[in-house]
């Protein structure tokens, strides 16, 4: 709770600061020093999630192979989403919609392990 | 003198004991060998003799007591299944968990792409599991129709040799038929159009749109009407089958017993009451017969069908809890995954009722 009051106040001095900035080029900084600080403090409410999901993995027994690939995916997402949405901020539609793409590819890059799982699963099945 | 002589002479000839032959063993075990009673403990599998107990063909014990002990047995065994269901709900909950991280409302590309790797993942982890419960119950439902080749023409003899001459004959030919025609159904039918389902669940789940759903929606609705009519139909055909005959063969049962007495002087009667007797003894056989039958069939079944079950409840579980954290498209992948074991269980379940249905039918043909 703590550490979400904090975070709220951070997102709501920034977006006073970029009032505040509005028709200087130091906007986007403000903007992107917030965001960062913001990422700083969601990684320690991203931790227990983290060790939630490291230990569901342990309970289930299965290798990092198929888990690997779908934690990647998720940063990567993360990861677009904001670049996009910053890209926006900075009036750049066009280069939005290309980093997300990227960020889509990039994700379905990563995916290809579970692609050939998948397929051979499926082959083996179509056989027996 | 000499009529009182003759007389005396007579009843002194006359006085000598008149034995009835013996017979040669205990008339239920003679007629459990000659309708092959023997053979049903024989057809199954250790572990399925072990959850039996001490049931026999012979006798007739407590039904539901033994029911009751093989439940608690099957129950006991399949802790296996329920830990290896956690451990498939717990990983398909931290894929969800790691999907949810990136946003579950948005649908831009990244998180679209973050779906179609979270639906991957589900699909990589249930393949194998949902592949060996697959083959687990088309085993059940070919291991159901082998059994019911040996338990169906026993219960045929004995209900025949209980007096239903006319009714255990149509049951019989009527159950092997079905019997036939839902292995069938199920194996080169039904099985493969599950596979289809799953496959359609991923494509859905990865591309989205209302024109696969609305697909695996009929695939399912398929399924379980394929199985509902056949189940509808045999009833109906067994009900009519039983009206018919059970008539006829309580009619010549009475006739038979009247002619005999009648038509036979002085011994008729006692004739009569004898063949009584030994259609007694063969209703008594048909019914310990029909329960061991009852008890078999569940016995083949219920620890696959408990190992499924398992997979389906904590699969609808994972899918509600994974409701409030994860994507809608892997929410519908889990619960489709769900649905197809809840189509399993339905072939499986369908399979198994129809021989219990057969059984007890046969067990209240009429005769006597």
């Amino acid at each position: 709770m703590d550490t979400y009051l904090r975070l709220l106040a951070l997102v709501l001095s920034g977006c006073a600061a970029a009032l505040l900035l509005r028709d200087s080029p130091f906007r986007f900084l403000s903007a992107l020093c917030c965001v960062a600080l913001c990422g700083i403090l969601a990684a320690e409410l991203l931790e227990p999630v983290l060790d939630l999901i490291s230990r569901l993995t342990d309970m289930a027994g299965v290798s990092r192979t198929v888990f690997g690939p779908v934690l990647k995916a998720t940063a990567i997402g993360i990861l677009s989403q904001l670049a996009g949405s910053f890209c926006r901020d900075a009036g750049e539609g066009a280069l939005a919609g290309a980093v997300e793409l990227g960020g889509a590819l990039a994700i379905l890059y990563v995916s290809l392990p579970l692609f050939s799982a998948v397929l051979d699963l499926l082959e083996t099945l179509m056989e027996g | 003198m000499r009529r009182a002589g003759i007389v005396l002479l007579l009843a002194l000839l006359l006085s000598v004991g008149a034995a009835a032959a013996e017979p040669e063993g205990d008339l239920n075990r003679e007629l459990a060998g000659a309708v092959g009673a023997d053979t049903l403990e024989s057809g199954l599998m250790e572990e399925q003799q072990e959850l039996m107990g001490e049931a026999t063909p012979t006798e007739s014990g407590g039904f539901f007591h033994t029911v009751q002990e093989l439940i608690t047995r099957a129950v006991l065994q399949s802790g296996g299944a329920w830990r290896e269901a956690a451990s498939c709900a717990a990983m398909l909950l931290a894929v969800c968990l790691a999907c949810g991280l990136c946003g579950t409302g948005a649908q831009n590309p990244p998180v679209r792409a973050v779906g179609i790797a979270g639906a991957l993942g589900i699909a990589t982890i249930c393949t194998t599991h949902v592949d060996s419960l697959l083959r687990l119950g088309s085993e059940t439902v070919q291991n159901l129709s082998v059994y019911a080749q040996l338990l169906l023409p026993v219960l045929a003899a004995s209900s025949a040799a209980a007096g239903s001459v006319t009714g255990a004959p149509a049951i019989y030919s009527i159950t092997v038929l079905f019997s036939d025609l839902l292995l069938r159904l199920v194996t080169t039918g039904l099985v493969p159009l599950l596979y289809s389902f799953l496959a359609m669940a991923l494509a859905d789940c990865a591309l989205g749109g209302a024109a696969l759903k609305r697909f695996r929606e009929l695939m399912a609705w398929v399924i379980s009407t394929g199985l509902k009519t056949v189940l509808y139909v045999y009833t109906a055909f067994l009900a009519i089958t039983q009206v018919i005959s059970g008539a006829t063969d309580a009619m010549t049962a009475r006739a038979a017993k009247l002619t005999l007495s009648s038509a036979v002087p002085v011994v008729g009667g006692i004739i009569a009451d004898a063949a009584e007797t030994v259609l007694v003894s063969a209703s008594m056989l048909r019914n310990s017969v029909g329960i061991f039958g009852l008890l078999a069939v569940l016995a083949v079944c219920i620890l696959p069908f408990l190992k499924i079950t398992a997979y389906w409840l904590v699969l609808r579980l994972t899918a509600a809890v994974s409701g409030a954290i994860a994507q809608e498209a892997l929410v519908s992948m889990i619960d489709a995954v769900a649905q197809a074991m809840g189509l399993l269980l339905a072939m499986t379940g369908a399979c198994a009722l129809l021989l219990l249905i057969s059984t007890v039918c046969s067990m209240k043909a009429v005769g006597l």
